[in-house]
């Protein structure tokens, strides 16, 4: 709209955004206060759900016996957090892709 | 269960490319207005910003796939090989979506080709630390643990014990993993994965080999007990974990079932040579000469009175009453309860003993004239008698258990009631 109506003012409005989003939108100081306040900054709060080998309770002949209770030991069989992997992989993924391609091939990219 | 990534956080990501379109359209390079000095500096400016957040994604990528360590209260943490193994499937997966099947060229080619690279870095990432793990614990199955040097009472390894849990702990992660798919496919398809598992199976049957072998291990029945103990079980989890994991350790269940068949064997031979000696030489000793110089002739190199003396002495009912008792007290004490394969053993033991006793039965009516009392049949009563009381004891604690069919379980009978099995040949 701007290039339409007044583009006398386009320069100067891209060159005071780039500075915006240069050093403050983008910048590495805002991102890093960005992404840190997501959960799983830190390992923290993150539950692995592998074990040792000789961790494991003892078997039984029937499968998955006793798999999603707690034995002697106390170990529970913990399912992967699939959903996480899931998402992760259909929509963090597409975003790296997405972003490197505007970066390598700038607005054609959307067109 | 918490999840990791909220759904909040999720409904930024369209936020974010809205922003990022907002950006390149300002400030692409393909901004055709723009002079090529100018066009450099936004490309720089944009090529830092996008790498800076590239960076951060692939941050809490590797998190989410358990491949990432941290240090938390001093303490090192490093990644979750079981969700990295999940996660390298899924990667796999994902994989065949970033081909450029359409043939489109161009920059569309070259973005697909660049998330194809970041998910094989990706893969890498994860396949590295869950490998890991499996040569970790390969390791560890190595060292034996929990079986005593002289190998008597060895029972079921803790490794053989805890193998199928990981199974059972896998097959979970694995479903859970499969949840949105059309169709859970076969583990036996990931090749990678089929080949580090067999892997670990292969490290069970190495340490039970060493462990066997070794020079401390009593040689008598101490070895065939422990051969026979851990590949029944073996066999028996894996089949009872259906046909995903039968068909992943084929090879493995077969090589336990030859050596499960043929430790029994020795084991059996051994036990009825120990508790019925003077038969078992007397026999032995007849049949030879019977080779040599033909029925008639027999008593002529072992005399009758001999011969019936010794059979009186050693083969009255009473006797075989006790020492079939007490061929059961001791395999009962040999066999260990976790591999519940005292009515396996004791069933092939009556098999046997019904085929060595027919034998001797033969020999003493052709060579003496002389009906062998007990007979094969009574022998097969008393021993039946004997361990019918444990068997249906065992019986009613585990009915499921008890009644499932065996392959292992039938074929040393099966093999034992073949014509020339290695105990007949013997004589």
């Amino acid at each position: 709209m701007i290039a339409l109506l007044q583009p006398d003012f386009l320069e100067s409005i891209r060159a005071g955004y780039s500075v915006l989003v240069s050093n403050g939108i983008l910048s590495k100081k805002r991102m890093k206060t960005y992404f840190h306040s997501l959960p799983m900054r830190s390992c923290a709060g993150i539950v692995s759900v592998s074990c040792e080998l000789k961790e494991y309770n003892n078997a039984s002949f029937k499968a998955g016996s006793g798999a999603l209770h707690s034995g002697e030991n106390g170990f529970r069989m913990r399912p992967v957090k699939s959903k996480d992997v899931e998402m992760t992989l259909n929509e963090i993924l597409p975003l790296v892709s997405s972003t490197k391609k505007i970066c390598l091939f700038g607005e054609e990219t959307f067109s | 269960m918490k999840r990791l990534f909220p759904n909040k956080t999720t409904q930024n990501y369209s936020q974010i490319n809205r922003e990022a379109y907002f950006t390149a359209v300002m400030f692409s390079p393909g901004t055709k207005k723009l002079d090529a000095e100018k066009k450099k500096r936004n490309f720089e400016a944009v090529k830092k910003s996008v790498d800076n957040s590239i960076n951060w994604f692939r941050y809490y990528i590797t998190r989410v796939l358990g491949i990432s360590s941290d240090t938390v209260n001093g303490q090192e943490r490093s990644g979750d090989p079981m969700l990295s193994l999940i996660a390298s499937i899924r990667l796999g997966q994902t994989m065949e979506t970033y081909f450029d099947k359409e043939k489109k060229g161009n920059e569309h080619s070259l973005a697909l080709a660049y998330s194809r690279f970041t998910i094989m870095g990706l893969k890498k990432g994860v396949e590295k630390q869950w490998v890991t793990w499996i040569e970790k614990e390969v390791k560890w199955i190595k060292t034996n643990a929990g079986v005593p040097l002289n190998g008597k009472r060895a029972g079921v390894f803790t490794s053989f014990l805890n193998f199928p849990s990981y199974l059972d702990h896998l097959h979970i992660c694995f479903r859970a993993g499969s949840e949105s798919s059309k169709s859970v496919p076969k583990l036996t398809k990931f090749k990678t994965i089929s080949y580090y598992l067999q892997k670990m199976a292969g490290a069970l049957f190495a340490s039970l080999d060493e462990c066997s072998r070794r020079e401390t291990t009593d040689q008598q029945y101490a070895a065939s007990v422990m051969r026979m103990e851990n590949t029944y079980f073996f066999t028996q989890c894996i089949k009872s974990r259906g046909s995903d994991f039968n068909e992943l350790f084929a090879k493995q269940i077969t090589a336990a079932h030859s050596i499960c068949k043929h430790s029994m064997d020795t084991y059996l031979g051994w036990m009825i040579k120990r508790e019925f000696k003077q038969l078992h030489s007397l026999f032995s000793s007849i049949s030879s000469i019977r080779k040599e110089v033909g029925d008639a002739d027999v008593p002529i190199h072992v005399p009758r009175a001999s011969f019936v003396k010794t059979l009186q002495k050693e083969s009255n009912r009473e006797v075989m009453k006790e020492k079939i008792s007490i061929i059961y007290s001791r395999m009962e004490k040999h066999l260990s309860e976790a591999s519940r394969l005292l009515p396996v053993a004791w069933k092939a033991l009556v098999k046997v003993l019904y085929e060595w006793f027919g034998r001797w039965e033969k020999l003493s009516t052709q060579c003496y004239k002389f009906v062998l009392e007990p007979s094969a049949i009574d022998m097969v009563k008393i021993a039946k008698a004997a361990g019918g009381a444990a068997v249906r004891k065992s019986a009613q604690s585990n009915p499921k258990v008890n009644n499932q069919k065996s392959d292992v379980m039938s074929s040393p009978e099966k093999s034992a009631g073949q014509k020339g099995t290695k105990q007949k040949r013997s004589y």
